[in-house]
């Protein structure tokens, strides 16, 4: 494969936030397999960091629980207030009520990937 | 770019604590045709160096990290465990980059700041080693 070239369709981007590294390894190797660009971090902290970069993130998908100063939920508010255009999905092995009456999509930990490929198309469908 | 892909998936595991280092380095690797682990420290790195289902050809770790093993330790169990395993290190820190030199008899490094595209050739040239 060579570097994307500018004549190629820019693929949509995601970037996968988890602390335990084999889940994140395993989502985001079967989302590239699906021909998405992913990024990775392992915090809020360094999501945000990518998020203020130039990378140009279109869909979040988020642990809660995770070392560092912020949490999944906090950084939800941050892209909820700062990046509004970036979409954001939620997982968990807890329920969390503040999310209830949200439309934020939750996928409870553990999740089917093919059930986290079709949320992250329904919700990239259409978003340039 | 001559030609830029591995002659077959070559996997890479990226140990690297700072985000905008190890995400630039990992996209770039994986644009050359690479299949790339990311781990922020060491001890992640541990969790998938131990795991029987994912086969790892290269370490490109950090020398200087945070957690409870810098990336001499890590270097050090892989020698020790993983014999066939190539190493590469950075850092940005000479006298650790001169140690690091004396734990693995490749002896490659990079020195922060590196270029992509050095470390490109570092990764190819280690890898013409196994062929």
């Amino acid at each position: 494969m060579v570097p994307l070239s500018i004549t190629q369709e820019r693929r949509k981007r995601i970037l996968i936030v988890e602390d335990n590294i084999a889940l994140r390894f395993t989502l985001a190797e079967w989302l590239r397999s699906l021909k998405y660009t992913v990024f990775e971090a392992t915090s809020a902290d360094e999501a945000i960091v990518l998020l203020e970069s130039p990378l140009e993130v279109d869909l979040v998908v988020t642990d809660v629980q995770m070392p560092g100063k912020k949490d999944g939920i906090e950084l939800l508010r941050y892209i909820q207030n700062s990046l509004p255009a970036v979409k954001v999905i939620v997982v968990s092995g807890d329920v969390h009520e503040v999310l209830k009456g949200e439309k934020v999509p939750f996928l409870k930990k553990p999740y089917d990937l093919e059930e986290m490929a079709s949320n992250i198309a329904k919700l990239l469908t259409g978003s340039n | 770019m001559n030609d830029p892909s591995p002659q077959h998936q070559d996997t890479i595991l990226v140990v690297e604590d700072e985000i905008l280092v190890r995400t630039s380095i990992a996209q770039y690797l994986r644009d050359c045709g690479y299949r790339v682990i990311e781990a922020g420290n060491a001890d992640d790195a541990m969790v998938m160096l131990n795991k029987a289902d994912v086969h790892i050809d290269i370490l490109f770790t950090d020398i200087e990290m945070p957690g409870s093993m810098d990336g001499f330790a890590l270097c050090q169990w892989v020698r020790r465990n993983m014999p066939d395993m190539q190493i590469l290190l950075t850092g940005s820190n000479h006298k650790a980059a001169h140690a690091a030199a004396n734990l693995c008899e490749e002896g490659p490094q990079l020195k922060k700041p590196y270029a992509p595209e050095q470390l490109l050739d570092q990764i190819r040239r280690l890898r013409a080693t196994k062929r």
